[in-house]
């Protein structure tokens, strides 16, 4: 019988290191952008204002408006105090709330990612498991060649060669474009095809190499060679004793992969104009928008935290060995 | 005599890691003399030639300007070779070291150290760099910045485990035992054993650090021109795919093809470096 052997010390301990990661994120984000030449009250007011009668009072004001008139510490603190109270601030650029503007562009970027991985997870398996099952054979080496090659292929470019294909040349799936589920759930996977596919590739390519070596090395326990030993059919044996097994890391490497996955998502959006998340990032960098980029990266990048942590202990609740 | 040939055999380097030395060496020599490939000018037009198909003046044709294709993917080479084998050269300067102390004193240089790793590996390397672009603009100086602080992580914490799982070795406890210095220890007997798994990261790294400079450039927060990059040719390229698809795959394969060649070398250095895999 197994029983959740997660103490409450080992969770404690993970939850305080955790914290401990945030603190180290979240100055990371307000020195990034505060310690950066460039004035965004002067950007906000723009180029053509300099000079103009009461420009110097109209900045002071502004600068007050946006608490840059503080030491650094400080607006650190008033920075961290309203993110723990749930507010990221306005952008600059039209006063809207920043946790607006990223909840309005979330769903194509969540899309993208929850449809990528659900696709991804399964097909990894399949690849990996058929490539271990004979190591040196040729669908052993023919896996490994493809997930080598879709790891160095640019993911943007291969969105480019199936748009030149697919729409351009045979003008089966729009080029680019973001349709809602709620508006035309034909018309949302459509759109989603393609920026789907692009992903999948990267993520398999990521995932099937560590289903592989995880199979070569379960395939050589023990308990797979008693179950062989024991006349226990093959399939059984692989996917009931190795595949098993060998599945329990995959949650880590998925927990670990997630920060890559959000790069790759952001800039194969951009390939398709999916109008999500990274496209909206990308505005705040050119327009030196602080609220709205400091506010996404944190938001992300601690989404990123969460995840890691849960699949880090959801990994050593499944696998007792681990304390 | 049998095991004897396939001794020497072991000991040699093997036809395909003479063939990626064989490359290696001619990107050398297109990163540092290009004209020995091309005689053309990178940045010279042919007002008659825009977006041309390949012909033999221009063997892959030519840009939206009129510049030559080929020309111009010789002359990126270099910084591309800068940006990759800088920016993976200071994260080890930066990273073996902190690795090695963290990993041999422990303590709370170890706490520290972890936490800070674990917290620039939690971003997203590409809103990183829009964080730090956004910041400090576009240059090589700042992205091989942003590259190097994405790799320092990896290479600390690697270099932390396996100067933990060799300490717990013989060989180091008995060094130990002798009263060598701490100093002696590390360097000869922890660093000398580290030193083949911590180069299995490094090409893995270059090939990450060019296909990021593609994506960076992609979204615009690359290098600018006029100076070429693989990335910015392939800026250019995708802006243009519908006229000229032929533009953006010859450029695209450059990355790619670059990419997979290290991913190759990091490959048959993980068997060198491990001797049980060598067959």
């Amino acid at each position: 019988m197994r029983t959740p052997r997660l103490r409450t010390g080992t969770l404690a301990a993970r939850l305080a290191r955790t914290v401990g990661v945030l603190v180290v994120i979240s100055l990371i984000v307000f020195l990034a952008l505060r310690l950066t030449p460039g004035d965004p009250a002067a950007l906000l007011l723009g180029p053509q204002a300099v000079g103009q009668p009461g420009y110097k009072i109209e900045l002071a004001n502004l600068h007050r408006q946006m608490g840059l008139n503080y030491p650094l510490p400080v607006q650190y603190l008033i920075w961290l105090k309203g993110i723990l109270s749930g507010n990221l601030g306005n952008s600059n650029q039209n006063g809207e709330p920043v946790i607006r503007l990223l909840a309005g562009a979330a769903p194509p970027t969540l899309f993208l990612i929850g449809l990528s991985l659900a696709i991804a997870i399964p097909l990894s398996i399949v690849i990996g498991t058929t490539a271990a099952y004979r190591p040196s054979g040729i669908a052993d080496r023919f896996v490994r060649a493809l997930a080598d090659l879709s790891l160095a292929t640019p993911t943007f470019w291969l969105g480019l060669l199936l748009v030149i294909l697919f729409a351009v040349r045979l003008h089966l799936l729009p080029a680019t474009g973001y349709v809602s589920p709620l508006v035309s759930p034909m018309q949302f996977a459509r759109s989603m095809a393609l920026p789907v596919v692009t992903v999948v590739v990267y993520l398999v390519g990521v995932l099937t190499r560590y289903v592989y070596a995880e199979m070569c090395e379960v395939g050589a326990q023990d308990y797979v060679r008693t179950a062989r030993a024991m006349g226990i059919a093959e399939p059984t044996v692989l996917f009931r004793y190795a595949l098993r097994n060998a599945l329990i890391p995959l949650i880590a490497i998925v927990g670990v992969q997630f920060a890559a996955l959000i790069s790759g998502a952001i800039v194969v959006e951009q390939v398709f104009g999916l109008g999500g998340v990274g496209q909206l990032m990308l505005q705040g960098v050119v327009l030196k928008d602080y609220p709205l980029v400091q506010g996404g990266v944190l938001l992300i990048t601690i989404l990123v935290t969460v995840v890691t942590t849960l699949a880090d202990l959801l990994y050593r609740w499944v696998d007792p060995r681990l304390t | 005599m049998k095991t004897h040939v396939s001794a020497i055999r072991q000991r040699m380097p093997s036809l395909s890691a003479c063939i990626l030395i064989v490359i290696g060496i001619l990107v050398a020599i297109a990163a540092i003399y290009p004209r020995a490939f091309t005689s053309g000018n990178p940045n010279a037009i042919d007002p008659n030639a825009i977006l041309a198909g390949p012909s033999l003046r221009h063997l892959l044709g030519t840009d939206e300007a009129g510049a030559d294709i080929y020309t111009r993917i010789i002359y990126g080479t270099r910084l591309d070779a800068e940006i990759s084998l800088f920016s993976v050269g200071i994260a080890y300067a930066v990273g073996v070291p902190l690795g090695l102390l963290a990993g041999w004193w422990r303590g709370a240089l170890d706490e520290i150290l972890s936490r800070l790793s674990a917290g620039i590996l939690a971003f997203p390397i590409v809103l990183l760099a829009l964080l730090i672009v956004g910041s400090f603009g576009t240059s090589a100086p700042t992205l091989i910045a942003i590259l190097a602080l994405a790799f320092l992580p990896q290479v600390t914490l690697l270099a932390r485990a396996q100067t933990m799982a060799v300490c717990a070795r013989g060989y180091v406890l008995a060094a130990r035992a002798t009263g060598l210095r701490e100093r002696r220890i590390i360097t000869v007997h922890v660093l000398h054993n580290i030193t083949p798994q911590l180069l299995v990261l490094s090409p893995q790294l270059m090939s990450q650090a060019i296909l990021i400079e593609a994506s960076l450039s992609y979204l615009g927060v690359g290098i600018q021109p006029p100076a070429i990059t693989w990335g910015s040719l392939l800026l250019d390229a995708s802006n243009y795919y519908q006229q000229d698809p032929l533009y953006a795959i010859s450029t695209g394969l450059v990355v790619t093809i670059a990419a997979a060649l290290l991913l190759v070398a990091g490959d048959l250095i993980s068997r060198w470096a491990d001797p049980l895999r060598r067959r």
